[in-house]
């Protein structure tokens, strides 16, 4: 998330993480430009007014290098603007002021989109995570979840037939103020495992992990 | 309605005129050619007469043309030789056919005809004695002069004018469809010039409506012409243009505003949601109303900044213009902006003394102590700020220096805009609207004083207003 308000950082980062997002935040143009190319994001929350570098130099200079979807926040709403950012290269477009619940539908169909999938349900052999709803559901029988098992399912599932590295899934699962250390990561797939099935996540030695399609 | 169109009327003056002009014409040039005709015939009716009279002279046998032989020829006497008759010679006769026109008659005195020409009409009357011995006169259809002689006689030399009078009635009606044909042409080539003159009139007025009707980017398409419709068009696309600049200009304002109000708003929503979106802990809560009670200070300071500006654009007349100890404002300003100094540990350097200006105290304080919180919040940490008091030419003239890091080149003109800010974002850490300098140039303007700013090297920016000095002796 790049924005330069302390307040609404502040309280867009708490939602987010409410809802098994990992946040980091940028309060400025350089900054946030810098971590989106160091990065691979799921997702970028991008405002328009920020100092240093303005929201359209910062998505400007990311798309030279980086194809991250972006979600522009901004409190300019003639459709002139609205072009420009989709045109520049956003993915969507949010005018402030913006409902919460709008933002996360608008980032959730964002990642979907970018990781190739319609709709909002997953399936991955006989395991059925709806994203919406955020529960997860084994042939037809409910399967309850931590946030971070959950997280960890859904990200898996959304790369389903990749193998995912053990780095990947620690960028993309925590953000930068976690504390957790990487360890965590095997507490979390054989509790998993141990609620799904074994044959749910396997794991490519010396790779990482992986969902069959 | 016809009477309501410029055209109409034009077009009815323009065949008034042209009739009266016509007519006017007309009738001067008929009666012109009457009067020649006339002048023709009477000229010709003399010569007649001239001949008439040299025969009846060589007529009269020598010696009897004593006068005093004709005193006493009485009437009935027949010893008269005029009373033996009258005849001209053969080829002066022809003068007087039918051919000719003319005809004569000679009377004696006592109103025996003498002689006459063949075609003579029968009954003539013998004209009564004139005045002098000739006249001229018009019966119907004839006209006739006569002669008397000194014994008496009466020649009189006549000419039927029918035709004459057919011809003046040919010419007349000739005149007639001339005058007809030359109003009509007048008329077509009125219609037709009035026409063109006015089309770019309704151009005008067709576009006029258009641009009224909301589509202020359009213009009048001027002709290159340098003629007066052509300055109207130009006048009116002037208008327009001013119209269409102020527009953008109140629209890009009113954009601007809504756009500042809606970052607060947003938070408000943002971290009022997210605080209600499940159970939080205390400091959570407490945290989340305080960031929305920061918004809504945010909203109040903008609020009023837009209220301060409105009254400000809307009543230039109600200011006091009087004299104001420019000192005794500076000295006001730093007093109530004191603890902010403290605050962010920046001194404020006053140079003492006393110059009064003219303008108005309570604006006047607005504005200085905007620029004073502006040159504070946008200083370097413990750094100084410096006002200067000073009297140049007919101004009296306030600088205020901070020592922060001044503004671009680019940005020097523009900070006096409404919503300007430098970086293009809001200025998280000074917590401004974006108005402040916008309101103070404002309230200069209002007075008839003037803003502007310059860099001071090696770093600092200092902001000068200019209000009119007192006149010396005043």
């Amino acid at each position: 998330m790049i924005e330069d308000e302390p307040d609404l950082a502040a309280s867009l980062g708490r939602s987010l993480r409410d809802e098994g997002y990992a946040v980091d935040t940028a309060f400025d143009g350089e900054d946030g430009l810098f971590r989106a190319e160091s990065i691979d994001y799921d997702a970028i929350l991008l405002d328009v007014m920020l100092p240093k570098l303005n929201g359209w130099q910062v998505l400007e200079r990311l798309r030279r290098s980086k194809k991250t979807p972006v979600l522009m926040l901004t409190a300019r709403d003639t459709s002139g603007d609205r072009v420009r950012g989709l045109d520049g290269g956003a993915d969507d477009y949010l005018v402030k002021p913006f409902d919460l619940a709008e933002l996360l539908a608008r980032l959730r169909a964002l990642i979907r989109r970018t990781s190739g999938c319609a709709s909002s349900l997953i399936e991955a052999g006989t395991v059925c995570i709806d994203t919406v709803a955020r529960t997860v559901t084994q042939a037809g029988q409910p399967v309850a979840l931590t946030p971070r098992e959950y997280c960890l399912l859904e990200f898996l599932a959304l790369h389903r037939g990749e193998v995912v590295t053990r780095t990947t899934l620690y960028e993309h699962l925590f953000d930068e103020d976690d504390s957790t250390l990487s360890n965590l990561l095997d507490v979390h797939v054989s509790n998993l495992r141990r609620k799904l099935g074994s044959d749910v996540i396997t794991t490519r030695r010396g790779h990482g992990y992986c969902v069959e399609g | 309605m016809f009477l309501r169109s410029i055209q109409w009327r034009l077009q009815a003056w323009h065949g008034l005129t042209l009739i009266l002009v016509l007519a006017g014409f007309g009738f001067t040039v008929f009666r012109l050619h009457r009067e020649t005709e006339l002048q023709q015939m009477d000229r010709e009716l003399d010569q007649h007469l001239n001949v008439l009279v040299r025969a009846l002279r060589d007529h009269r046998p020598p010696g009897r043309s004593s006068p005093t032989g004709l005193d006493h020829s009485g009437p009935g006497s027949s010893a008269l030789p005029s009373s033996r008759g009258f005849r001209l010679l053969p080829e002066r006769e022809e003068l007087f056919s039918e051919e000719t026109g003319f005809y004569y008659i000679v009377w004696r005195r006592d109103g025996h005809t003498l002689g006459r020409s063949t075609n003579a009409p029968v009954s003539i009357p013998m004209p009564s004695v004139a005045p002098s011995d000739r006249g001229t006169r018009a019966r119907e259809l004839v006209r006739e002069s006569f002669h008397f002689t000194p014994p008496g006689e009466c020649l009189l030399v006549g000419r039927l004018t029918g035709a004459d009078q057919a011809r003046l009635r040919r010419f007349s009606m000739s005149l007639w469809g001339l005058g007809a044909g030359v109003l009509t042409l007048g008329l077509l080539g009125g219609w037709w010039i009035a026409r063109r003159a006015l089309r770019p009139i309704t151009d005008i007025t067709t576009t006029a409506a258009r641009i009224s009707g909301g589509n202020l980017s359009e213009r009048i398409e001027a002709k290159k012409t340098d003629d007066e419709l052509g300055h109207l068009a130009e006048v009116l696309n002037a208008t327009f243009a001013r119209l269409q600049a102020s527009f953008d200009r109140q629209r890009e304002f009113t954009a601007n505003a809504a756009h500042e109000l809606r970052t607060p708003i947003t938070v408000v929503m943002s971290q009022s949601e997210s605080a209600l979106a499940r159970e939080r802990s205390l400091p959570e809560y407490r945290e989340a109303l305080a960031a929305c009670l920061r918004a809504a200070k945010r909203m109040r300071q903008l609020t009023e900044a837009l209220l301060s500006l409105a009254r400000m654009d809307g009543s230039q007349t109600s200011l006091k213009r009087e004299q104001v100890d420019l000192c005794a404002v500076v000295r006001e300003s730093i007093g109530s902006l004191n603890s902010l100094a403290e605050q962010s540990q920046i001194r404020i350097e006053n140079e003492h003394g006393s110059l009064k200006g003219i303008g108005d105290p309570e604006t006047l304080r607005l504005v200085v102590t905007n620029l004073l919180t502006n040159a504070i919040q946008y200083n370097r940490e413990g750094g100084v700020v410096t006002v200067r008091i000073a009297s140049e030419s007919s101004w009296a003239v306030v600088s205020v220096m901070d020592e922060g890091p001044g503004v671009s080149a680019d940005s020097l003109g523009r900070i006096f805009e409404r919503f300007y800010r430098e970086d293009g974002s809001r200025s998280r850490h000074t917590g401004g609207v974006g108005l402040g300098l916008a309101i103070a140039k404002t309230c200069m303007a209002a007075m008839g004083g003037s803003i502007s700013a310059t860099n001071i090297e090696p770093h600092g920016l200092c902001v000068t207003v200019r209000i009119p000095g007192v006149p010396i002796g005043g």
